[in-house]
């Protein structure tokens, strides 16, 4: 390796020092880090916007107006005192409803919105039934990790692979994803179950006020509702079509996001792409820009060189290596950068010749996404409801959360590593 | 010691306050859509701040609304009941 590499490892292990202190901004950080590499002549400006993945971007972009409109009909609300309605307000009943709500909202949109829509509803009910939240934003926290997992577009690790592997669709992201993960959500639940089952109790008259909720009236635009649904569901269904139709996924995202704004009218386009999240977007660009002064100094091909060696080629240990460091280095820092680097490193895998790199993606996504579990700190999601919890008296602390959060997180990690074996590795 | 006083708009709404250890919590009866309209752009409003637990609102059946309002919160809610002329008249008194 030359100068160059050294200088770019230099700037690669400088940005995020400082991504994972959490001292400045990680967008800002990483913007700086990645402007770095085009500074110091790592990479030229032209290379380091060939290595944006405006796929990623547009994904992101698109989903996050969609959601942002809908979320305005008070779908969510209706949706969530529906179920709690349905279980007749029974606290080990909800805990299992909620758990549901977030893992299949998780699966469909960004982490962090699904966990925006889910606290307040929670404090809601939580406060009729006069008991404490905390078991309920803590799976809430877990599911939506959980439940991220299972698509392509649940969680940035998921959207970043299926964006750089055009041979993945988005119903390879569910057939080989979604079982695994419905197998994880089961076990979980039954765990979170038995740890709060004597904290989850309420009494008869309080439960007889949550039959009594009109859930429609949570509705207050019908015909946004009506609109963003059938947007909703012509996204989906074009996310399950894309391959077929030969598009990417940031296509269907953007045109369901802007056919949403021609029905809805010019006065939600200025309100809906202020609720884009730039920040998010802007990190991306920065650590696109980031890596790439790694990928073209041959850093990368280096350190897949290594992973070779370490696991001789073999997929098996190669598999357990990515799905079990994804997982521990995604339960301290943040996952997206984690995978920007790993994305590359498994390509190159396969320039060397390694044949098969189906599992080693699928242990990517999994060790990526369900990594965040483990700690606190592990995901933007669980770090947002700590917070809002915390504000409203109800504090999860880092040990409190660490103590759930970590042996979920190793269970399912190994539940994934035994499917990992079992059905590509056998 | 100053008490906040209110008279309520008998034409758009029917008012209970009922005050529990840490909250007040308020039963309000909806008379006509436009009552309804107003109560929702309240919620709205105290929704939109990001504070969940302040006040709490419930829609129930027959236009009737629960609202769980948190002591530090009692004089805003008050005050913005008003505003919406959901109330015809707010003092302090010394009691």
């Amino acid at each position: 390796m030359g100068n160059e590499a050294f200088l770019a490892i230099g700037i690669f292990v400088f940005t995020y020092g400082f991504i994972i202190a959490e001292k400045i901004h990680r967008t800002i950080v990483a913007m700086i880090g990645g402007a770095l590499m085009i500074l110091f002549g790592i990479v030229s400006q032209h290379t380091a916007i060939e290595h944006i993945d405006f796929n990623t971007l547009g994904l992101l972009i698109g989903m996050m107006i969609i959601v942002s409109i809908t979320a305005e009909t008070g779908l969510f609300n209706f949706i969530a005192i529906l179920a709690a309605k349905i279980v007749k307000g029974r606290p080990l009943a909800l805990l299992i409803v909620f758990s549901l709500i977030t893992a299949i909202g998780s699966s469909f949109l960004d982490n962090v919105t699904t966990v925006l829509l889910m606290v307040p509803v929670t404090f809601s009910i939580a406060r009729q039934l006069k008991v404490t939240p905390i078991p309920f934003l803590t799976s809430e926290i877990l599911m939506s990790n959980i439940g991220g997992t299972a698509t392509m577009i649940g969680d940035p690790p998921n959207i970043m692979i299926g964006s750089s592997v055009k041979s993945l669709s988005f119903m390879d992201f569910i057939s080989n994803l979604a079982p695994i993960i419905m197998v994880i959500i089961v076990v979980t639940v039954l765990l979170l179950l038995f740890i709060y089952r004597r904290q989850l109790h309420t009494t008869a008259e309080a439960r007889a006020r949550i039959t009594d909720l009109d859930p429609g009236s949570e509705i207050v635009n019908r015909r946004l509702l009506i609109k963003s649904l059938l947007v909703l569901f012509l996204t989906i269904t074009g996310f399950f079509l894309h391959q077929t139709l030969g598009i990417e996924t940031a296509t269907v995202a953007l045109f369901g996001a802007f056919l949403l704004l021609l029905l809805t009218g010019e006065n939600y386009l200025e309100r809906a792409l202020s609720k884009v999240e730039w920040t998010t977007i802007f990190f991306f660009v920065g650590l696109f820009v980031l890596v790439s002064g790694l990928v073209e100094t041959g850093v990368i091909t280096r350190f897949a060189q290594s992973v070779i060696d370490l696991t001789g080629g073999q997929l098996l240990p190669a598999s357990f290596l990515i799905l079990w460091m994804s997982a521990f280095a995604s339960a301290f820092i943040d996952n997206i950068p984690f995978v920007a680097t790993m994305i590359p490193v498994i390509q190159d895998m396969g320039n060397m010749g390694v044949r098969n790199l189906e599992p080693l993606w699928w242990s990517l996504a999994l060790g990526a996404c369900l990594g965040g579990n483990g700690m606190l700190i592990g995901a933007s999601a669980n770090l947002i409801v700590a917070g809002l919890s915390g504000k409203e008296g109800y504090p999860i602390t880092f040990m409190k959360y660490m103590k759930i959060g970590l042996p979920v997180m190793i269970l399912s990690i190994a539940i994934s590593s035994a499917y990992i074996y079992l059905r590509y590795l056998l | 010691m100053e008490k906040l006083f209110y008279m309520v708009n008998n034409e758009l709404i029917t008012l209970t306050e009922h005050r529990n250890e840490n909250d007040f919590e308020f039963l309000i009866h909806t008379k006509t859509n436009e009552a309804a309209d107003r109560l929702r752009k309240l919620r709205e409003f105290f929704d939109s701040d990001r504070v969940y637990t302040d006040i709490l609102f419930y829609a129930r059946k027959d236009h009737e609304y629960q609202v769980i309002v948190r002591r530090d919160v009692y004089v805003p809610f008050v005050v913005h009941l008003l505003q919406l002329q959901l109330l015809k008249s707010v003092e302090w008194r010394t009691v």
